[in-house]
């Protein structure tokens, strides 16, 4: 299982919030799934993100209930969460550049 | 089952503001409960769902101090102190709507305005029939401030009808005054001498009316109440028709100060 730094994880959560608005188990779910299991995190540290992300105003978060009456916390991506995953992407971009030019310079 | 709970309390114990400590613990259990229904669909057994479950989610101390300092107590208690002081918003509000309900200055009926109780005789006496004869409205305006109150022109009604003496043409002018009595709702008491002496533009002065004289003026006024303040009528009983201004000198030594009251005919009168 790969350790991950807290950026490049609120990176990804605000990547997979900007399809639709999802509650913590289900972006542990996605995030599993569409990293081929690459990407798995101790579940319960996803939360320190989500709150991180909503106290900075990059998330915001609703209260539902479903029907069997189950509270559900749904986390939904703002206009300021869009431009600062704008800003990582640019960031992972040049990054994953150098390196990939620094691996094949090798 | 008591595992879970354990172990959510454990991850939210550096959250130091109740209400949001018990909110992150409930969004906790239910994503466990999610792991839970999770590993029921594999056949674990509920022990071993409940412990795979626990591991999956990580060591609670590390989860606690990372919450710990996101959700700082001072924002919650701002926020409650704001929310009390919105409900003592709102009480007062109330109070003050209960205090205009049931013991409001309220006046003789002329249109627009409501009976007044408690000194319907008085103001009967002050204003007469309602509707008996012509009359027109007139545009007041003029304040003036004395002894801590405000006191301002609000309504001018010109009536022509009867009156103590019969002059023809007689008309009675009856202005309505606001007293603005603050947050504390002291009346203003129009008690003898407060209105020492009144004229118009055309020179004439006014006695008051006990004396039964031609030109008098005649007065009533409301209990007050706090912010809303207090009601007032003077009735100047053979006003020249054409009257432009009133003057009436109110308070005596220090208080003493002249309210001049213009007047101007609405458009079409």
């Amino acid at each position: 299982m790969a350790k991950k730094e807290p950026a490049s994880v609120s990176m990804l959560v605000l990547a997979l919030l900007k399809g639709r608005e999802m509650y913590g188990y289900q972006i542990i779910e996605e995030l599993d799934k569409r990293s081929e299991h690459v990407f798995q995190m101790k579940e319960g540290t996803l939360y320190p993100v989500l709150h991180g992300l909503e106290k900075d105003r990059l998330v915001t978060a609703r209260e539902a209930v479903t029907e069997k009456g189950r509270t559900r916390r749904y986390y939904a991506v703002t206009e300021k969460g869009l431009r600062a995953l704008e800003e990582k992407e640019k960031e992972w971009r040049t990054f994953s550049k150098a390196v990939t030019a620094i691996l094949a310079g090798a | 089952m008591l595992a879970r709970y354990k172990w959510a309390e454990r991850a939210t114990a550096k959250i130091r503001f109740r209400p949001d400590r018990e909110a992150v613990a409930r969004e906790l259990t239910e994503h466990i409960q999610d792991l839970l229904d999770h590993c029921g669909e594999t056949g674990m057994g509920e022990e071993a769902a409940e412990a795979a479950a626990l591991a999956a989610m990580g060591d609670p101390e590390a989860i606690a101090e990372e919450l710990g300092r996101l959700h700082r107590p001072w924002l919650g208690y701002l926020w409650r102190v704001s929310q009390g002081l919105l409900l003592a918003a709102i009480g007062v509000c109330l109070v003050l709507c209960a205090i205009r309900v049931f013991s409001s200055p309220r006046l003789y009926d002329l249109p627009g305005w409501e009976v007044c109780d408690r000194l319907t005789w008085r103001a009967e006496a002050v204003i007469g029939e309602p509707g008996e004869a012509e009359e027109y409205e007139l545009i007041p305006s003029g304040l003036t401030s004395t002894g801590g109150y405000t006191i301002r022109a609000e309504r001018a009604v010109l009536r022509r009808g009867g009156g103590p003496a019969q002059e023809a043409p007689w008309w009675t002018l009856i202005l309505y005054l606001h007293i603005d009595v603050g947050w504390r709702g002291e009346e203003l008491y129009w008690g003898p001498n407060v209105i020492a002496e009144v004229r118009d533009s055309a020179g004439n002065c006014y006695n008051n009316g006990s004396y039964g004289s031609s030109r008098c003026w005649r007065f009533a006024s409301s209990s007050a109440a706090p912010f809303l303040g207090q009601k007032a009528v003077l009735a100047l009983d053979g006003v020249p028709e054409d009257t432009a201004w009133v003057e009436i000198d109110i308070g005596y030594g220090e208080l003493a100060r002249t309210l001049h009251i213009t007047l101007t005919k609405e458009a079409g009168t």
